[in-house]
């Protein structure tokens, strides 16, 4: 049986990249889509079925597989628990959303073979239980979004790359310099055996303990674009293919690595270092509000947007209380599906207008009204109104985080607050009031396409059907965030 | 959940009624193309009239049988270790004549508007936001504890700004749609951190719970005297909001700018009494703290005088019974702060039917009086009758004040909106700076949209 889930973990984390170079076999765009559409769809089938078996099972708080090379126990480790077991259905609910929706002119065969290696790699990270190959899945990911990100946007793609590289650098490099010492002072056992329930973290000299943490984390803060470390979101939103950095930015990798890697590892350094790192949430939660206040661009706006909703995770995460923690997991998926439901329909403007300036629109629903209805529900969705997820997330964060902290609480609401208004004030400036004479035909200003309203109504049927009926997710994140908050309260000595 | 008693059904089903048409029509936008307009009007009118009889059946159960409260588990909504949120839905004295005043209004409306937006392009959304607003309204005055009732405040708060907005070709009515959700918005922190602040100091924001389960108004509660004011305060901040009190009230007389039905039954009748509604479902807490009581007396005081003064100057008959309506809530928020919550009540029900008969008569009133005025032949008007002169400097700065509205509207755009742009402008500029030392030459500012290119123009090189 173990053989088989081993299998069924590679055909998950292959089947995207699978299909990604049978893609250089196929003729025609649209047929490319055709087969983007079922790599995603065969991925998101076997991630469902994978932790549908996760939850089945009574006994073990995690479905755990080892493909052995030599028979002796010793291979690549898969794991599927509380943390990652709806992050892998949520990754290929949304890269079937990109596929699937995303504007033509975003997406040709290159970009599809892209979007779907970036896929497969985060799956990679997202199930691995190895710290190694954790480490170059979580890396290499870069590779196939920095491709997609920086290529072809002309004159901005040279400040862009700079800042990217700059920024990821920076973060990889810190990263990998942490994972390599913790791998030399930790793992006895050597390269081969390299599995995280084998790490020895106290081996580690107690002076350097903070070090290693602190480099992961700088690592893990880039990923999530946290203040100061976050310019690459917003210009890579502006200026950037937004597809590949949206699937990155939507997914957290570096929040997961905080939680799967920092946090449990490192109790006793992240428990000391929670003030600063409250106090980088806060800054990152208003600065990025407050930024997203006085943008015109949309991409722009939800780039900061997102460096906001990083701040406010970041603040549930080190709070330490177990409700918190709880909100800021279903926070989490939530986001992943409304930023990614926004930036879809902000793309299918830009790519009909060629600009996503709202200075430029208004008057738009008369002419799109599936796609303005499609941006305000998703809007609504991420403002947290009733009946969506985030309204969960937010009730139980807000919940858990006041009854910590009630003075720093209050400053998180008020980003709340700003980033709601920011939404909708970019609804009304974009959709509504008077029409705008634009320089482009009106024909070319056509509502949304049949597949990416099928696109559409998938995220929000997940968003609101999640909402309406969050009990099942509410308690399968529970055991997740109470661990984490056992272990940030009481950090072994 | 247990066993309900018969005559809990009829509550429970009162709000699927609009829920059911909000869901129906929204899909049909959504998913396929707008409802024919008659079957929308005929099929909203089915659903309130539904709520109606179901309304009327408790409300009727509640004259004829004893008061006792009606709680309706319907379990957690969402439980983990050490947090459940319960929702329950609660029948009394308070919530039965609300349920009632909510549904016969929206059907009347509902009736109305069928005549009123008859071939309005925008017809089956509006009666989508109206069934969602009921659907906000049911949850609102029906909700058991605070958590509940937030879910309907939403509810009533999106489709109050959309609604405000409904002529979105118009400039006007969507600047000030936005204007009302950003008070909502900043008004609605009061509740949120009210309701988790109830959490804290009672461990439930059940109402039954928290209050005791005597009939409405017999609740107490124990509270310290401070936990009580700090709640209280805040419920009341979130009440200003939603009812449109001193000093954050400037954006009801603007959100008249939607079609008329919904300005009678957002603004006249249900949503602007809101506010007074969640101060009339904790008033226990204004039993432990007598500042709260104090503010709350004065904030309905300024109201009101503010209200009644600026209503006075207006010209306009819509923007009139805006400021008349802020008079009574004002009064309505004075009475429940002096302890009178049955008087309040009564004046909540009352002022509502007769704002929204006022409003929706506004219309046509103006156009029988020209047509009297026409059909009379010429009449010379009286200026002094019209405009009397002021007799003093303190008369002439009084209208001056009633005029400018007490400036409200000025100091909200210098203290709160100009406080964000300053913050918004200074922290694009920091990130262009630090753009800029990355990129080691200076980043393209954006002052000015970058002007459209046609696809060709696009296509990378």
């Amino acid at each position: 049986m173990n053989h088989v889930s081993a299998l069924a973990f590679l055909a998950l984390i292959l089947s995207p990249a699978l299909h990604a170079e049978l893609l250089n076999f196929v003729r025609g765009e649209k047929r490319a889509r055709l087969l983007g559409v079922s790599g995603s769809i065969a991925s998101l089938l076997i991630g469902s079925a994978l932790v549908t078996r996760f939850y089945m099972q009574k006994d073990d708080a995690r479905l755990y597989s080892v493909l052995s090379f030599d028979g002796t126990g010793h291979g690549l480790h898969f794991g599927i628990d509380a943390l990652n077991a709806p992050l892998i259905p949520l990754l290929g609910l949304l890269t079937f959303a990109f596929v699937m929706g995303g504007p033509v002119e975003l997406l040709g065969k290159r970009e599809l073979r892209a979007l779907l290696w970036l896929e497969s790699l985060t799956l990679l990270t997202l199930s691995t239980l190895d710290l190694a190959v954790l480490a170059i899945g979580w890396s290499v990911m870069l590779i196939p979004t920095y491709r997609l990100t920086v290529t072809g946007q002309g004159s901005h793609s040279a400040l862009l790359a700079r800042v990217f590289k700059i920024y990821h650098l920076t973060g990889v490099i810190a990263f990998l310099t942490g994972v390599f010492a913790l791998a030399a002072w930790a793992h006895p056992s050597g390269l081969l055996d390299m599995s995280l329930t084998h790490l020895e973290v106290e081996v580690v000299p107690a002076p350097y303990r903070p070090v290693l943490f602190w480099l992961l984390t700088v690592g893990a803060l880039v990923r999530m674009g946290v203040a100061p470390f976050h310019s690459w979101v917003p210009l890579s939103f502006e200026r950037g293919s937004i597809l590949a950095v949206t699937l990155l930015v939507s997914m957290r990798t570096g929040f997961y690595m905080l939680a799967r890697l920092v946090i449990p590892e490192f109790a006793e350094a992240a428990h000391d270092a929670t003030p600063v790192l409250m106090s980088l949430a806060l800054v990152s939660a208003i600065y990025g509000s407050v930024c997203a206040l006085g943008q015109h661009d949309l991409r722009r706006m939800i780039g900061f947007l997102v460096t906001s909703q990083s701040g406010i995770m970041l603040t549930g995460m080190v709070l330490g209380d177990p409700h918190a923690i709880s909100g800021t997991l279903l926070y989490w998926l939530g986001f992943a599906t409304s930023t990614t439901g926004l930036m879809l329909m902000v793309s299918a403007l830009a790519a009909r207008t060629g600009s996503a300036d709202m200075r430029l629109f208004g008057g738009l629903v008369g002419r799109m009204p599936h796609l303005s209805a499609c941006f305000l529900l998703f809007a609504l969705a991420t403002i947290a109104i009733p009946g969506s997820l985030a309204f969960i997330a937010e009730d139980m964060l807000v919940h858990g985080a006041l009854s910590a902290h009630p003075l720093l609480t209050t400053v998180m609401i008020v980003a709340m607050v700003i980033n709601a208004i920011c939404l909708v004030r970019a609804f009304v400036v974009t959709f509504l009031g008077e029409t705008r004479p634009l320089s482009i035909p009106v024909g070319a200003l056509r509502d949304l396409l049949p597949r990416e309203r099928i696109a559409a109504v998938v995220l929000l049927l997940a968003l609101f059907v999640a909402g309406a009926i969050p009990g099942p997710l509410v308690a399968s994140q529970s055991s997740a965030a109470h661990e984490i908050a056992q272990i940030e309260n009481n950090p072994p000595h | 959940m247990p066993a309900l008693p018969p005559i809990a059904w009829f509550a429970l089903v009162a709000p699927l009624f609009p829920l059911a048409a909000a869901i129906y029509i929204g899909l049909s936008l959504l998913l396929w193309r707008a409802p024919d307009e008659r079957f929308t009007a005929r099929m909203v009118s089915v659903a309130f009239s539904l709520s109606v009889i179901c309304t009327m059946t408790v409300a009727i159960y509640f004259i004829t049988h004893d008061d006792t409260p009606i709680v309706l588990p319907l379990g957690a909504w969402f439980s983990t270790e050490g947090y459940h949120f319960e929702s329950s839905l609660l029948v009394d004295r308070l919530s039965a004549p609300m349920m009632v005043l909510t549904a016969t209004l929206c059907g009347l409306v509902g009736r109305f508007s069928s005549t009123y937006l008859h071939r309005e392009p925008g017809q089956p959304r509006f009666y989508l936001l109206m069934s969602v607003f009921a659907t906000g309204m049911f949850v609102l005055v029906m909700a058991g504890s605070l958590d509940l009732l937030i879910a309907g405040w939403e509810f009533v708060g999106i489709s109050s700004m959309l609604l405000i907005g409904f002529f979105h070709q118009r400039t006007f009515p969507v600047r000030n749609a936005l204007r009302a959700f950003v008070t909502y918005r900043i008004c609605d922190i009061g509740l949120l951190v009210g309701t988790v602040l109830m959490h804290h100091y009672a461990h439930t924001a059940t109402f039954t719970e928290v209050f005791g389960d005597q009939a409405w108004p017999g609740g107490r509660g124990t509270f310290t005297a401070g936990a009580a004011t700090l709640i209280a305060c805040c419920l009341l901040w979130a009440a200003c909001g939603k009812s449109a009190l001193f000093p954050v009230g400037s954006w009801l007389p603007r959100a008249m700018e939607g079609p008329t039905p919904s300005s009678a039954i957002f603004y006249g009748a249900l949503s602007v009494h809101a506010g007074a509604y969640l101060m009339l479902r904790t008033h226990p807490l204004l039993d432990h703290s007598p500042v709260a009581r104090a503010a709350v007396i004065i904030v309905g005081v300024l109201t009101a005088v503010h209200g009644t003064i600026v209503a006075r100057v207006q010209t306009d008959v819509k923007s009139q019974l805006a400021y008349a309506t802020t008079t009574q809530v004002g009064v309505i928020f004075i009475e429940i702060g002096l302890g009178f919550p049955r008087l309040a009540l009564l004046h909540i029900v009352s002022h509502a039917c007769l704002r929204t008969l006022q409003l929706l008569r506004a219309p046509n009133a103006i156009q029988d009086a020209m047509l009297l005025r026409a059909a009379a032949g010429p009449h010379p008007v009286d200026a002094e009758q019209v405009l009397p002169a002021a007799n003093s400097a303190k008369e002439t700065w009084q209208y001056h004040l009633a005029l400018e509205r007490f400036h409200l509207d000025a100091l909200w755009e210098r203290s709160v909106m100009r406080a964000f742009i300053v913050m918004a402008e200074s922290a694009e500029a920091f990130e262009q700076r630090l753009l800029a030392t990355i990129a080691g030459k200076p980043v393209r500012h954006h002052d000015k949209p970058a002007p459209i290119q046609t696809a060709e123009e696009r296509r990378p090189s």
